[in-house]
């Protein structure tokens, strides 16, 4: 590939995307694949296409929809790496601010959560994430088991050195690779 | 004082385009010892040679240089050529400067330099080539063919029809082979075993024909027409010089094992025929199973039988015969997809079978006689799902290639499932669909037309659930997956060499490939001969190929056989390995590097001041040398020189182009 | 020797109480020490790795990182299977990589060589020592519960980072859970995905995998399914009446692994907190004890 986008892609995702020869076998075994816009499959056909498939494929959904069970990778004939190239592929669309929305709100209630407290608190996050989202009622069914059972706590929980965590978190971005 | 001409070829455009070969002349005339140079458009042409020839005369020349393509393709057409002419053969070097040259480069300028370069150590090398002489060796008029499949069968028919003699060695109790389990062939449809069993019994009853069924090669001597083979004949325990092959003790042998023939879909008795139709016709007593041989009770076969062929003390038999010419045909067999593939079941479903199965089910001599029945509870599936390429085309579980025959016995499979089963629905999951032969593309079309419905996608994962077998898959022109919810699932697994092929090929100095197919001497130009002359090869032990493409190889090769038998001697390449005794201090080196087992050492008699000394030194076996040069690196002393590529000669070449 | 560093992972304080309770309760009996790292942090999940690829190394390293200086000759174990993926891909790439080691050290501002195990309990209690202890502590056997065991993704893939040798049928938690002496099932769905993190931002996408996984085990007998990781557990498990009431999915009880090796070692109802299953269990287990107690009779 002549292009240097795909190249950098190449050499991030350790991938060849030639080596894939459309077999279909990781989107047959792909949990999400029927609800993904391109499948596993198509994924590695945009890579192959080039920067204009490329593009399309760094705006689609499917990008954030892959759970990274490694199904496809497991059973690919070719040992193509397909959650690395998706994994690269969503550093890319962050760079260029495209972030599915449910997603986009989820990991950064997750990310603030975790840079206050240092450790991710499930009821908290749902909750947040249920009001930003507008999907109120979300799991709510369970919170009565929850608190009856105390699986939940009602104050927020801390570790022992949350600034560690937030320290490591500021760092990590210095080197880019997405999120700044 | 030498006298070089060069000659420059342009073939074509494939040198000329890239290579200035009036440059190349031109520079060539500057070099020591060239008094002639000149180019022409194909210089392996007729009149090319023709004027080759004539410049040999006018020019006096004693030694010519051809710069032209690689001297596997032309450097037997020139030195046949200067047969005519009063320069010896070897008194030739072919610098290569189109696959070495014009066809790797862009750059005229640098390939033209390159090419300069080419020649002048080619000429460099040309004034120290000496005439060499070629010898001939005497040739048995005898044939070996190993394996008795379809291939095997064909080449000893052939060879034997030539009027040679032919031994014909099975490792099974009867020949056949694959060909002998299959229903029906594509894509006429017409019955395997109608077609194959009265080419077997031609084999039995062929006057030039020795059949040795049970049978293995042990060890492999000697050269091209002069082979030593040892032949191990496994015991029968059944004496098959009185046996009629009645078939009374098979019917009360009370063991009963799992059936190899029937892969696995019915039991046989520890003594019997391969199958109904076996040649020969004859029982054997498989020793792994009979209670008489394990633990000595029993012997009700003995009792049975009106003639007393049965003999429990049978042992094997090793025997040595001579042959000109050996033919491999050992075929293949099928993967063992089981443990490669958990995410089929891995072999625990029962109704998960591979297409060689499937052949025994819809095959009337089979277990359930021709009725396509499930082989968890004998009832007719009515959903069946095919999976192509399992084990091929997959590089990380099974096999880089493709099996080539699959995609045609996978739609003969869908034909036959939606013939013999009214209401069927066939679901065939692939990937491509090859159907390079005559009518294949026709068949396929027809496949499709009754009925077949083709998926394109690979299937991820078998599993069970409620009686069905759930198979998923992508509809990749839909990109949607698919689950298929199937009674029986036929897998068309790869072809694999078969066993043993490693041990047989070391044996015989022949190279195989990765995979363990045996290579061919070149893909395109000597397709069934192998690097070791009078070994030739056919059918599946060369590469996946369907019956056609084997019966016609199998013809290919008998005819090469022909050709070597036919003559009384044959010649040998002079340029073979030279032991130098004087300088030889008999260390053995060589023996163990040789490839060909075509060094020995040897004591000779040497003479010291007045005495007569022994010593021990190495002696090359000119029959089997093939000059590869493996022993002239190893050894120590630098007493051996292969001839034609002596070390001055080579040194002379580098020094051409470094000094 | 049966000492390891531990890092708990968030959910063990809360979500996944009983798993907790019933692998403390089974340590204990088997005199297994667990160090727990001291100032442990979350291992980023999902969200870490998904939005900046050296956040996703740097938060497990920095956790790594001080059990290294706290317990250097201990391998790490963790409960959770998200945890131990991310865990055991921060520990191989900066074992095998000492680009993304230097980038690692500089970012959490520790050493880190990664030169210990990450191992999760499957792979801790399936080893022989454990197995014997375990097997000598078994004083109430559960006979004739049909089990299926759930792997789930991360405790298995990829290959490259668990180093499973068995990826589509995997069989140490089973030979674990046939210590309790009940039955292990065998089904198609144990390695399959529950979904993950994504039951939260994907919901309509992902539900429906969670009742091809239940379906798969009521149809080959099971009659409860155990896990070896929180946020399997919490999926196959909360949602159970949501998705009986969209799909008509079979409910079926839901334990962390360790439970029903607690159980068989006599563990107390309440000492394991076992009424806290979304979806009742008693009648399952006391039914199981009680012919574990007629077998032994007889």
């Amino acid at each position: 590939m002549s292009n240097r986008t795909m190249a950098s892609l190449m050499r991030r995702a350790k991938v060849d995307p030639m080596d894939c020869y459309q077999c279909g076998k990781c989107a047959a075994g792909c949990p999400m694949a029927n609800s993904m816009d391109l499948n596993s499959r198509q994924i590695m056909h945009c890579t192959q296409l080039g920067e204009a498939a490329y593009n399309k494929l760094i705006s689609s959904e499917a990008i954030w929809l892959c759970t990274g069970c490694n199904v496809c990778h497991e059973r690919c004939p070719h040992d193509v790496d397909i959650p690395s190239v998706i994994e690269q592929a969503r550093y890319d669309a962050i760079e260029k601010g495209k972030i599915r929305r449910k997603s986009k709100i989820f990991n950064d209630i997750f990310l603030t959560n975790l840079k206050l407290t240092g450790k991710s608190q499930e009821a908290f996050l749902a909750l947040i994430y249920n009001m930003v989202s507008l999907d109120i009622f979300q799991d709510m069914n369970s919170v009565p088991h929850m608190l009856r059972h105390k699986l939940v706590s009602v104050l927020p929980e801390f570790i022992k050195n949350p600034k560690e965590v937030s320290n490591t978190m500021e760092k990590s971005k210095e080197w880019g690779k997405a999120e700044k | 004082m030498s006298r070089v001409g060069v000659f420059v070829c342009h073939c074509g455009t494939n040198i000329a385009q890239t290579v200035d070969v009036e440059r190349v002349a031109e520079a060539a005339k500057s070099f020591p010892g060239v008094v002639y140079s000149s180019t022409y458009k194909y210089m392996c042409s007729e009149p090319g040679q023709a004027m080759i020839k004539e410049t040999i005369e006018k020019e006096n020349l004693d030694r010519i240089v051809i710069c032209s393509c690689t001297p596997r393709m032309h450097e037997v057409t020139f030195r046949k050529m200067l047969k005519g002419t009063k320069i010896n053969p070897y008194q030739l070097e072919i610098a290569n400067i189109r696959e070495q040259c014009s066809w790797v480069h862009t750059d005229k300028e640098k390939a033209t330099e390159k090419a300069i370069n080419l020649a002048r150590m080619s000429v460099a090398k040309v004034l120290l080539n000496e005439p060499l002489h070629t010898s001939s060796i005497p040739i048995t008029k005898r044939a070996l063919v190993i394996g008795g499949g379809i291939a095997g069968i064909q080449a000893a028919l052939d060879i034997a029809d030539a009027g040679h003699e032919v031994v014909l060695v099975e490792k099974e109790s009867s020949i056949g082979g694959k060909m002998a389990m299959l229903d029906k062939t594509f894509p006429t449809l017409d019955c395997s075993a109608c077609i194959s069993t009265p080419k077997m019994v031609d084999v039995s009853q062929h006057p030039n024909i020795t059949l040795m069924t049970s049978s293995e090669i042990e060890s492999v001597g000697g050269y091209v027409g002069n082979f030593d083979v040892t032949i191990r004949q496994k015991a029968k325990y059944v004496n098959h010089d009185i046996c009629t092959g009645c078939g009374l003790c098979e019917t009360k042998c009370p063991t009963k094992v799992i059936s190899e023939f029937n892969q696995g879909l019915a039991k046989r008795p520890a003594i019997g025929k391969m199958y109904a139709q076996a040649v020969p016709a004859k029982p054997v007593i498989d020793p792994n199973a009979c209670r008489k041989l394990i633990d000595g009770k029993c012997g009700l076969c003995a009792k049975l039988c009106p003639l007393g062929c049965i003999n429990f003390e049978d042992e094997d038999k090793l025997v040595t015969e001579k042959f000109g010419a050996i033919v491999v045909a050992t075929g293949y067999q099928l993967i063992e997809w089981g443990e490669l593939y958990p995410e089929y079941g891995g072999g625990k479903y029962k109704d998960v079978i591979t297409g060689l199965q499937f052949e025994r089910l819809v095959n009337a001599s089979g277990p359930s006689e021709g009725h396509i029945l499930r082989p968890s509870d004998n009832t007719e599936p009515k959903t069946i799902v095919i999976i192509k390429c399992v084990g091929s085309r997959d590089p990380k579980k099974g096999k880089s290639y493709c099996s080539r025959a699959c995609c045609m016995y996978g739609a003969k499979h869908a034909h036959q499932i939606l013939d013999k089963i009214p209401g069927a629905k066939v679901v065939t999951f692939y990937i491509d669909v090859r159907t390079p032969g005559k009518n294949y593309e026709e068949f396929y079309d027809n496949t499709r037309h009754d009925g077949a419905i083709y998926v394109r996608g690979r299937v991820s994962k078998i599993y069970e659930e409620d009686g069905k077998l759930i198979c998923l898959g992508e509809d990749s022109l839909l990109a949607r997956k698919v689950a298929v919810k199937a009674d029986m699932v036929v897998l068309e697994t790869a072809m694999v060499p078969a066993v043993g092929i490693r041990e047989l090929a070391g044996m015989l100095g022949i190279a195989v490939d990765n995979h363990g197919w045996v290579t061919e001497a070149h893909p395109k130009l000597r397709p069934v001969e192998t690097q070791t002359g009078g070994v030739f090869l056919c059918g599946v032990c060369q590469g996946p190929k369907d019956i056609p493409d084997t019966v016609a190889q199998a013809g290919a090769a008998a005819s090469k056989v022909i050709g070597l038998l036919n003559k009384d001697s044959m010649e040998t390449s002079p340029m073979i390995s030279k032991v130098d005794e004087s300088k030889c201090a008999g260390c053995g080196f060589c023996v163990k590097m040789c490839p060909y087992k075509a060094i020995t050492l040897e004591d000779i008699d040497v003479r010291q001041g007045p005495k007569t000394v022994k010593k021990t030194v190495a002696k090359i076996n000119g029959g089997l040398c093939q000059g590869c040069g493996a022993c002239n690196v190893a050894c120590r002393t630098g007493c051996i020189e292969l001839l034609g590529f002596k070390n001055n000669q080579i040194l002379e070449e580098v020094d051409s182009l470094c000094l | 020797m049966m000492k390891y560093s531990f890092f708990p992972g968030c959910s063990m304080g809360s979500t996944a109480k009983c798993y907790r309770l019933s692998l403390e309760y089974v340590c204990r009996q088997i005199g297994m020490d667990l160090y727990e790292i001291d100032g442990w942090n979350c291992c980023g999940a999902t969200s870490a790795h998904v939005m900046n690829e050296v956040m996703g190394l740097a938060l497990p390293a920095l956790s790594l990182a001080k059990a290294e200086k706290n317990f250097p000759h201990l391998d790490i174990a963790t409960g959770c299977a998200a945890c131990y993926s991310r865990l055991k891909t921060a520990a191989h790439h900066c074992k095998n990589d000492a680009g993304v080691r230097y980038q690692v050290e500089k970012t959490i501002g520790m050493p880190y060589e990664a030169k210990r195990e990450v191992l999760n309990f499957m792979d801790i209690f399936g080893t022989e020592e454990a197995m014997t202890a375990m097997q000598e502590k078994i004083r109430r056997p559960l006979k004739g519960l049909k089990v299926a065991c759930y792997y789930g993704c991360l405790n298995v893939r990829p290959a490259a980072i668990t180093g499973a040798p068995d990826r589509e049928n995997p069989m140490t938690m089973e030979n674990i859970i046939s210590l309790s002496g009940a039955d292990c099932i065998d089904w198609s769905f144990k390695t399959e995905c529950c979904g993950g993190a994504h039951q939260n931002d994907a919901t309509t996408e992902t539900r429906p995998l969670v009742d091809v996984i239940i379906r798969n085990a009521v149809a080959n007998g099971a009659q409860c399914i155990v896990t070896a990781c929180p946020l399997c557990n919490m999926n196959l498990e909360m949602r159970q009446k949501e998705y009986e009431r969209i799909f008509g999915t079979p409910r079926i009880p839901v334990f962390a692994f360790t439970e029903l090796i607690a159980i068989a070692m006599g563990a107390h109802w309440n000492e394991i907190a076992l009424d806290a299953h979304y979806t009742d269990a008693s009648k399952i287990i006391a039914e199981a004890i009680r012919a574990g107690k007629e077998a032994d009779v007889k």
